[in-house]
């Protein structure tokens, strides 16, 4: 767990210094969350630049939408090569791996940074 | 730098498809068998670019892809702005035959991929004379929807953005960039609310599972191609589709691919439609 939210925290450095990246989410200002199983981390994000990652507990933090799944289904979907069905947020909440909830809008009108986004760990723990 | 060009040449044919008249823009390549290719919902032509560039496949088969109406180059029928977009299975073979009769084909081939894989289920039922071979990429006999499709066309969501980010996992992650974002490129460029409409096919009105038994594979043969890290068409509903259609169906899972191969890692594809075209080049005259 403690190396998955530390890839986690480290989203800040990941997401800063792609400029390109950050461009495609200029018009994002949100807190979320992203669930790992019994660990809540909370990312801000401000015009597509990531403010911060706490992972301290805060319970009824608002956010604009969370992303939830036990950190097993973090790790798979992590994976440098994943493996089908656990490549892909929309592929893993079709099976049932993974939930989103909150605003929805958010979420659809920034779907691709926000995918590229919660994918970067994977440069962090992606294994062999 | 010299100049370089490619044998595609594109081309405009007018002919009615359910009594409205329709300018379909169409690109081929080659000679041989005809081999009419038929794009993914909310995309166009432009996804068989490097399949009609690929002279081992060109100098047996004519390979020809053309635009669905609404899609690509193909306009709209006039009168489009005062209805809402809906692809349906009459309009969507009609659409097929009445293009192939258009060009006076020969009993084609036709090779689809999405709702394109879909629908050759349905002309094998009702049509398979017509054809030489028929080849279904990604194909099922039932697409259930999984999402909310009204957020592909809102006016607060915009639509190519969230058109290609909503398809880009079911691409495999082993294929191009390059290819990756190309494919991602005629999403974005889709007309509003055109994949959606393409959608009401395949989610609501091409549930074809009470009617495979209406399928004879010894009047037409069927080939399924599926790419293992489609979660869309996934390739569970594809090899129940083959078990349903019994012996003699070819049915292949494509390692390191997605719900459009031909587009997506066109090199890795056409790895598994090389055999394909091989036997329905050697396969005997009816």
């Amino acid at each position: 767990m403690q190396e998955a939210v530390a890839a986690v925290v480290r989203l800040s450095e990941l997401v800063n210094a792609d400029l390109n990246l950050v461009r495609r989410g200029r018009y994002l200002t949100a807190d979320i969350q992203l669930v790992l199983g019994a660990q809540t981390c909370f990312v801000s994000i401000i015009e597509g630049r990531i403010a911060g990652v706490e992972t301290r507990p805060q319970i009824m933090r608002p956010a604009s939408f969370r992303l939830a799944a036990d950190l097993s289904a973090w790790l798979r979907f992590w994976h440098r090569m994943p493996e089908p069905g656990w490549h892909d947020i929309l592929a893993m909440m079709k099976k049932g791996h993974l939930s989103v909830d909150g605003d929805l809008r958010i979420f659809m009108g920034h779907l691709q940074y926000i995918k590229d986004v919660v994918a970067l760990p994977r440069r962090l723990l992606g294994g062999a | 730098m010299v100049a370089r060009f490619e044998p595609i040449v594109g081309r405009y044919v007018h002919f009615e498809i359910e009594g409205r008249p329709q300018r379909i823009y169409f690109e081929e390549a080659g000679s041989g068998i005809p081999l009419v290719c038929l794009h993914t919902a909310g995309t166009d032509n432009r996804q068989w670019r490097h399949l009609l560039n690929d002279t081992e496949f060109t100098r047996d088969f004519r390979v020809i892809a053309f635009d669905l109406p609404w899609h690509g180059k193909s306009y709209p029928p006039t009168g489009f702005e005062n209805e809402e977009y809906r692809l349906t299975t009459a309009g969507f073979i009609s659409a097929i035959r009445d293009f192939c009769a258009a060009l006076e084909l020969d009993r084609p081939v036709v090779m689809g991929c999405s709702i394109g894989g879909r629908i050759v289920l349905d002309l094998a039922a009702a049509h398979a004379k017509e054809f030489t071979a028929l080849i279904g990429v990604q194909c099922s006999d039932y697409h259930k929807p999984w999402y909310d499709s009204s957020w592909l066309n809102r006016p607060d969501v915009n639509g190519g953005e969230v058109c290609a980010a909503l398809v880009s996992g079911m691409m495999a992650p082993q294929s191009p960039t390059a290819t990756v974002q190309e494919t991602l490129w005629q999403y974005k460029q889709s007309g509003p609310g055109v994949f959606k409409g393409d959608l009401y096919f395949y989610g609501t009105d091409g549930d074809f599972r009470d009617r495979m038994s209406t399928i004879d594979t010894s009047l037409c043969p069927i080939y399924l191609l599926t790419g293992e890290y489609d979660y869309s068409a996934s390739p569970e509903d594809t090899l129940r589709t083959a078990k349903a259609l019994g012996n003699g169906v070819y049915v292949e899972i494509m390692k390191e691919l997605g719900h459009f191969p031909m587009s997506e890692n066109p090199a890795q594809f056409r790895r598994y439609l090389a055999p394909v075209l091989a036997r329905i080049k050697d396969q005997p005259a009816r």
